[in-house]
């Protein structure tokens, strides 16, 4: 299978596709699950339903409609985990510290400068917000999608996807105010 | 009792709602402020954590198999590659089917208690070809294929109301045989087979 991978031109093709849009993907599942291991089952789910659809030849649109489709699936299904996981955590009381432990070793932002105190503070302070805010947040600056696009995904209008995004950008500065001003951070 | 609740009044709306509500009025409400801006281009600046190398070749696993549209054109299929390992693999089975279904012609085209003869009917072309053979003779000595002509059918609309380009791909597998005494025969099969292409409408 590697072999076709490297050698094949769509093979090469998804690949760079997955390099580009995988870690923001990836990113906005983590922000809607609660474990590292979690958003990767999520994410390979979406993208296996998104298989299905263009091997079946029911998805509509071209590779542009690609992104908005997962972004709208991951949601989905971390929705369904969620409600899973609620009735699962109600027969078993230690769930979550492992996930936690092996969380703490898979950050959700590069390190690309060694400074772990902005990725961090940021990570933590992402995780603060109220989630309404904060996947609007994800999926505009990690993810580049308009207003209209991540209104679609939520099922909001593009207005109360903006107002969600000041407002949580407005809190994500002040949250992280403190910080820059004892200079911890470089944003 | 009416009268008394009437006199509390709704609280007003804050300056924060009111400007809101002006700027989803005026179509405004979605443009940024430069220092919003500003503060998103900084966090933009810090980059998601990239995909393990491990997560990353089980995605690929998933699409291996699937074409990837580079635009309303061109169509990338995976068949390069995985077609190359396949045909790696093809030859040895193929020709074992193709001998087994030679023998099953073979059978069937010479007469039980009469002298064998040359089998070099219309399928089969055989240059050095002189005494029988029979099936139980022969041996595989190589398999070729090689595609003859791909033509467009035309378009055809699915079930789902997407086109899709039907075609027509021919092609003809050459496949060798030794008998015990060296001689080779040559089974030539023409076949063709019909694709779906998914099409692309402006």
């Amino acid at each position: 299978m590697t072999a076709v991978s490297e050698t094949s031109p769509a093979a090469s093709a998804w690949r760079d596709w997955l390099e580009t849009n995988g870690p923001k993907l990836l990113l906005f599942a983590r922000q809607q699950t609660r474990s590292h291991e979690d958003a990767k089952d999520i994410l390979q789910d979406a993208l296996v339903k998104l298989v299905e659809k263009l091997r079946s030849g029911e998805f509509v649109g071209g590779q542009d409609s690609w992104l908005p489709y997962i972004y709208t699936t991951i949601r989905r299904l971390a929705i369904d985990l969620s409600r899973r996981d609620d009735r699962r955590k109600r027969r078993e009381d230690n769930v979550g510290a492992d996930a936690e432990q092996f969380d703490a070793f898979q950050p959700w932002f590069e390190n690309e400068n060694n400074d772990d105190e902005t990725r961090d503070q940021l990570e933590g302070k992402l995780k603060e917000l109220p989630s309404k805010f904060s996947e609007v947040i994800i999926m505009k600056i990690w993810g580049d999608r308009t207003f209209a696009e991540i209104g679609e995904t939520l099922g909001i209008s593009q207005n109360t996807a903006a107002s969600r995004y000041r407002y949580g950008l407005e809190a994500l500065k002040r949250s992280l105010g403190s910080a820059r001003r004892r200079g911890d951070l470089s944003i | 009792m009416e009268e008394e609740l009437r006199k509390f009044l709704a609280a007003p709306l804050d300056d924060a709602l009111l400007s809101r509500l002006e700027a989803a009025a005026d179509g405004t409400l979605t443009d940024l402020s430069p220092e919003e801006l500003r503060f998103e281009e900084r966090l933009r600046g810090i980059t998601p954590s990239g995909l393990a190398p491990d997560f990353l070749a089980s995605l690929q696993t998933i699409v291996s198999d699937v074409p990837f549209p580079v635009d309303d054109k061109i169509l990338l299929f995976p068949g390069a590659g995985a077609g190359r390992t396949e045909r790696k693999k093809r030859p040895m089975w193929s020709a074992a089917a193709a001998v087994a279904l030679f023998g099953a012609a073979a059978a069937l085209l010479i007469p039980i208690g009469k002298p064998p003869v040359e089998v070099a009917a219309k399928p089969v072309s055989s240059p050095s070809a002189g005494a029988g053979v029979t099936s139980g003779n022969l041996v595989p000595a190589g398999f070729n294929r090689g595609v003859s002509n791909i033509r467009d059918e035309g378009v055809v609309w699915k079930s789902n109301s997407q086109p899709h380009n039907l075609m027509r791909v021919e092609y003809v597998d050459r496949i060798t045989l030794k008998d015990k005494d060296g001689r080779e025969y040559q089974v030539e099969q023409p076949r063709a087979r019909y694709m779906l292409v998914p099409a692309k409408t402006d």
